[in-house]
């Protein structure tokens, strides 16, 4: 492939390979990180009674039954535990939504290009060089551009 | 009043819910059809295929009817299958737009409708005589200073070799999908943008249509020889959904319809034509 047409259409095939597994990778990260997320918040959910009553126990140990059995310090551990636990998951929320849109903007435009790539790619194959590629470099054209997952849908 | 009459009063109440289940069968099937895009499952038994360009995403817009809105607006290049419920005669069908461009999306749709399914009833291949939109700016410009390409009469003519060529992959698919004792039972070649060559309708017409003697009914006349007449059938419609003038370098062609009675009138002819190959076919 030495001309400069067949050079042009290779570098594009290629960026367009890159781009669409880049897209892929993206869509990934985002589903993982929308999946922990929605464990995260199912976790916290079903912790936070447990923590709450844990937390605003009242310290007159004598007004509860539960909290006498418990020594006060272990009651003191448990809380600054919540405290950190509730630290901990108020920054792994925050990290959690800013790697989301840091993804998510990533995405958009490396969706913008794969978009533009389609098309330069399909057009300038059909328009440009068409008649100046021999069988088997078409075919190979042919086979690489059918592997590209054009598609920005998650499940496609 | 005896036990029998008490009898009596109940059976119109029994039939009821079956009776109305019948009297608006079209419609539960219409809102079934629409769930069952909605939520992905369903497979198509109309496709609509043709060149990248062609107007096949604006001409099923139409008919699915989300062109009418206000916030409508025309698509560009579609990258992934539009799966879309479409009103064609009394039913609705369950529609899937391919690409037009070679990719995975485009290989695994025809894949699946032409190979995996014995679903598929009908294919709506669209062509333009020629005057497919060319999307990308950088290609227009090389196009017209590396190639030489500068008038409507090259680019048309250069738009009919490659559609032709598309015709081609796509009848050898069918035949394929025929021989494996499954394909569509009726192939309508939607002859697009007819605004812009309505003068001309003729030409189109003789170009076209299967009956007549120019390329695309040589082509069909030999797809016959192979899979048989009786296995499909092939018309050939006329169709617009968009008056809209085909720009290239200094050239223009105007659209030659600005009516709106006229737009919906071919919009209209074009799919009861379809409804009643469909009805033929079965």
């Amino acid at each position: 492939m030495i001309n400069g047409t067949v050079s042009d259409l290779d570098k594009l095939v290629l960026m367009a390979e890159d781009v669409s597994k880049t897209v892929s990778a993206l869509q990934t990260k985002i589903a993982h990180q929308r999946a922990m997320f929605v464990i995260f918040i199912a976790a916290a959910l079903s912790l936070l009674p447990f923590l709450l009553y844990l937390f605003y126990m009242k310290i007159q140990m004598g007004q509860s039954n539960f909290a006498n059995l418990i020594p006060r310090e272990t009651i003191v551990f448990i809380r600054i535990l919540g405290a950190v636990i509730g630290v901990f998951g108020i920054y792994y929320a925050y990290n959690n939504i800013t790697k989301m849109r840091i993804y998510r903007r990533e995405l958009n435009s490396e969706t913008e290009i794969l978009r533009r790539l389609l098309d330069m790619v399909h057009e300038y194959r059909q328009y440009i060089h068409d008649k100046e590629l021999s069988y088997v470099e078409n075919a190979i054209f042919e086979m690489r551009i059918q592997r590209i997952k054009f598609s920005t849908k998650q499940s496609a | 009043m005896t036990d029998c009459d008490s009898w009596t009063d109940l059976v119109p109440v029994v039939a009821k819910p079956a009776i109305y289940a019948y009297k608006y069968r079209k419609l539960i099937h219409e809102y079934w059809k629409k769930v069952q895009v909605k939520v992905g499952f369903g497979t198509p038994t109309v496709i609509i295929t043709g060149r990248p360009g062609s107007g096949k995403s604006v001409l099923a817009s139409h008919y699915h009817g989300e062109a009418n809105n206000l916030d409508w607006t025309e698509p560009g290049t579609s990258a992934d299958v539009e799966i879309k419920p479409i009103a064609i005669g009394d039913w609705t069908k369950i529609v899937a737009v391919i690409p037009g461009q070679n990719s995975a999306e485009r290989a695994r749709a025809l894949d699946e409708t032409l190979n995996k399914t014995s679903e598929l009833e009908g294919i709506i291949h669209v062509v333009d005589w020629g005057y497919t939109a060319i999307r990308e700016s950088a290609i227009k410009r090389d196009m017209i200073k590396k190639k030489g390409i500068d008038t409507i009469e090259k680019i048309r003519a250069h738009n009919l070799e490659l559609e032709l060529k598309d015709f081609d992959s796509m009848l050898e698919k069918i035949s394929m999908s025929i021989a494996n004792g499954r394909g569509p039972k009726w192939l309508v070649i939607a002859v697009n943008k007819v605004d812009l060559f309505e003068k001309e309708i003729h030409e189109a017409e003789e170009y076209y249509h299967p009956s007549c003697s120019g390329v695309f009914s040589h082509r069909i006349k030999s797809f016959y020889e192979v899979v048989g007449s009786h296995n499909i059938r092939i018309k050939c419609l006329p169709v617009f959904s968009m008056p809209e003038p085909y720009v290239w370098n200094a050239d223009t062609v105007s659209s030659q319809i600005d009516s709106y009675r006229m737009l919906r009138n071919y919009l209209r002819t074009f799919i009861d034509q379809i409804a009643e190959i469909q009805n033929g076919a079965k």
